[in-house]
């Protein structure tokens, strides 16, 4: 394994090592083809001292290089060349030469042809270290082949002459060959004798080489020291050289830079001033700016301060002035809160006194019962303004002493100044003058009037309303005084016959409806009381007799003077008068019902009512009282 | 003397009076809640221009509606230029009423009863 594997490697080892061996080997080859390509080139041009030169060149180096027979080639061509020439040194040498390659190949004859005649045209120059370096060559090769005898002739000419030209490698050569020979010759004492002489020249030679060597090293030392030292002072020199270019160069880098430093801090200077005074600027600006935007905010702020507080104090003030107000409103509230409680408690008084003077109004007034036992069909539409009224209604059944009291007539009064068999119905719608409590104190003199003037048989209408005037006139001083207050009023009175109804008016009528027929009946245009210019006042009795069903209507001027209706006008007697015909066949009740509709619906909610209202009707049928 | 001038209300008529021209009138509704307190102020003008009255004077009255108290205060003035005319002075009292308003009319009729004075009565429509 590990000889494969050396066999492997010296395998790469030579594939790496021979291109370059090839490579150096070819180049070789080529250039020694290319001096030998040269010598032909000149050898064709005439030129043989070149040719030559370039022949020996190319033999040397196949010689060198042991390509003998290429080297031997080229020699004889340059012998060739040089015989034509004649050059006789040059055939010397090439002969020399030839005769060493021949002698290599162990060629002694061929060897010794080429010495001899070297030697020839050496001893013909007369060059006597040529000639022995020649004879030692010649003496050598016959050594060689063992033909001592002419080897010692040839060794002791090359010896003498050494010996006559002094020169120490020829003597060593020759003693050293002589030595050699001596010894083959079985002469060993010449041939030691021979050997110690070989030794000193050799030894001399050694020595003579070392010294020559030494002082050659010492030249060349002493040379090489000179040199360098000449080496050293010029690096010296240019050391210093450089070192001064160098400083200068440094000064005036070191200026430049300096100015370059100068001209920059300067710029640097200026541009720091510039930027300072930029900012400076900015800043001035800044300043100013913020300035502007603090004196804005300032002034904004204290505008805003002023209003607040502007408000606040206007506020603050109008918070005084309402809350001022609202003292005074509060006080003047409570005192109006006091007041009102005292009007309301007066009120409650004023209201509960009234209320209480209602039910003696009503106490005082008859009852509708009383109407209806004697006259089956009537009503009374009886609506104050206020809760005591100006207006009243009286009737009442009468008898003289003939009849007794039955059932229906226990509340009729028994007349004593009247005929014994009189027998009737008085009834009566008034009008005081005003309304409310003037009026209901007006109307508590008409009922006790009625009550009292009735009861004395006064059962006459007009009779009733003459003495009524003068009693009222007495009671309320009017001979004495210009006062007016007094009563308008119309009066029935109702024979038991039922047939016949006797009227007697104060500024009121009676209406009455007959065969669809309306009658009105004025009453005389003077009141009940008040002034009275005439002598005596006497009202006038109308008696109308009843020959169908008839309808009764006495009222007071409330309901016919109501304001309403789309242009607020009053209701009038006209109207009146229509809305009784429509409505007069029907019951008497019914009847009084469609009359406060109406009313109501004529007032609307705009209007309220002026006066008291009353409106009494009846039927009457024609037919006796049922309990005559 | 200076005018009197009341403004109407919805329960008190206008009352217009000037002594100067000799001429009264009296115009609306009277339903006032006191009609004495309420012709006070006529009452008294009245009074006072009895005292030189002008030759001739006039008096319109132009009601709606007057209720009883407001009739009778009414008449009590009106007596007051009874007494002048009496003296030789001219009244003249017109009584104006609507062309269909029997109520009024028959008002005015019984007003004129009450008095001495001619009342004459001028229809409008």
């Amino acid at each position: 394994m590990i000889k494969y594997l050396v066999t492997f490697l010296s395998v790469i080892a030579f594939s790496i090592a021979q291109p370059q061996d090839l490579k150096q080997q070819s180049e070789k080859q080529k250039q020694l083809l290319e001096v030998v390509a040269n010598a032909q080139e000149f050898e064709k041009n005439g030129d043989l001292n070149n040719a030559i030169s370039q022949y020996s060149k190319a033999a040397t180096n196949y010689w060198v290089n042991g390509k003998t027979t290429e080297a031997k080639k080229y020699f004889n061509k340059a012998l060739e060349l040089s015989q034509q020439l004649g050059n006789t040194n040059a055939q010397k040498v090439f002969r020399t030469n030839l005769g060493m390659i021949l002698l290599d190949e162990e060629k002694y004859n061929e060897a010794l042809i080429q010495f001899e005649q070297s030697l020839e045209i050496s001893r013909k120059q007369k060059n006597k270290e040529e000639i022995a370096s020649t004879l030692i060559n010649i003496a050598n090769t016959y050594t060689e082949i063992n033909q001592y005898s002419k080897a010692l002739t040839n060794a002791e000419e090359a010896n003498r002459i050494a010996i006559e030209i002094n020169n120490d490698k020829l003597l060593k050569n020759s003693y050293s060959l002589l030595t050699d020979i001596e010894k083959a010759l079985g002469n060993a004492d010449k041939s030691a004798e021979y050997f110690s002489l070989y030794s000193a020249f050799s030894k001399k030679i050694q020595r003579e080489e070392q010294r020559r060597k030494e002082a050659e090293a010492k030249k060349m030392v002493s040379q090489a020291q000179n040199q360098l030292s000449e080496v050293k002072t010029q690096k010296e020199q240019t050391e210093q050289e450089l070192n001064t270019k160098k400083q200068q160069l440094e000064s005036v880098s070191d200026s430049l830079e300096q100015v370059e430093k100068l001209t920059h801090e300067q710029k640097m200077q200026i541009d720091l001033l510039n930027k300072e005074k930029a900012l400076k600027d900015a800043t001035i600006k800044n300043q100013l700016l913020l300035r502007n935007i603090f004196i804005v905010i300032i002034l904004f702020t204290i505008g805003i301060a002023a209003l607040v507080t502007y408000y606040y104090i206007q506020k603050k003030k109008s918070n005084k002035v309402l809350e001022e107000q609202k003292r005074i409103v509060e006080a003047k509230s409570s005192e109006l809160q006091i007041a009102l409680n005292q009007i309301e408690k007066q009120n409650r008084d004023i209201k509960s006194s009234i209320n209480y003077a209602q039910r003696i109004q009503q106490a005082l007034l008859p009852t509708y019962n009383n109407l209806v036992t004697t006259i089956n069909d009537a009503f009374v539409l009886f609506r104050p303004r206020e809760t005591v009224s100006g207006d009243f209604f009286w009737f009442a059944g009468y008898t003289g002493k003939k009849i007794l009291p039955n059932e229906n007539t226990r509340h009729y009064f028994q007349l004593h100044n009247a005929p014994i068999d009189e027998c009737g119905f008085i009834i009566s719608a008034v009008d005081c003058t005003g309304h409310g409590v003037p009026g209901a104190f007006m109307s508590m003199i008409g009922l006790n009037l009625f009550d009292t003037l009735v009861r004395n048989g006064l059962i006459q209408p007009d009779l009733l309303l003459n003495e009524m005037h003068n009693n009222i006139r007495h009671l309320l001083k009017q001979e004495d005084n210009d006062s007016r207050d007094g009563m308008d009023m119309a009066v029935c009175n109702i024979k038991a016959d039922g047939r016949t109804v006797e009227f007697a008016g104060a500024k009121n009528p009676v209406y009455y409806i007959a065969n669809n027929e309306l009658n009105v009946i004025k009453g005389d245009p003077v009141p009940v009381g008040g002034l009275q210019k005439e002598e005596n006042r006497v009202f006038t009795k109308h008696t109308i007799t009843i020959d169908s069903p008839t309808c009764f209507y006495i009222f007071s001027d409330g309901y016919i003077d109501q304001f309403g209706g789309e242009n607020g006008g009053k209701f009038s007697s006209k109207r009146f008068k229509e809305l009784l015909m429509e409505i007069h066949d029907l019951p008497m009740i019914q009847q009084q019902e469609i009359l406060e509709t109406k009313l109501e619906e004529w007032q609307g909610n705009d209007y309220n009512q002026i006066d008291d209202i009353l409106v009494v009707g009846f039927r009457l049928t024609g037919k006796p009282f049922s309990f005559k | 003397m200076e005018k009197l001038h009341v403004e109407r209300k919805t329960d008190s008529p206008e009352i217009i009076a000037n002594a100067e021209e000799g001429y009264f009138e009296i115009n609306g509704k009277s339903l006032p809640e006191d009609a004495v307190e309420f012709y006070k102020p006529l009452e008294k003008y009245v009074l006072s221009y009895i005292n030189r009255p002008k030759q001739t004077t006039t008096i319109n009255l132009k009601l709606e509606y007057l209720n009883s108290s407001s009739s009778k205060k009414l008449l009590d003035i009106i007596e007051l230029f009874e007494k002048i005319q009496k003296q030789g002075y001219e009244i003249i009292l017109n009584w104006y009423h609507h062309d269909d308003d029997q109520d009024m009319i028959d008002e005015g009729v019984e007003f004129a009863h009450m008095t001495s004075l001619k009342v004459n009565f001028i229809s409008e429509q």
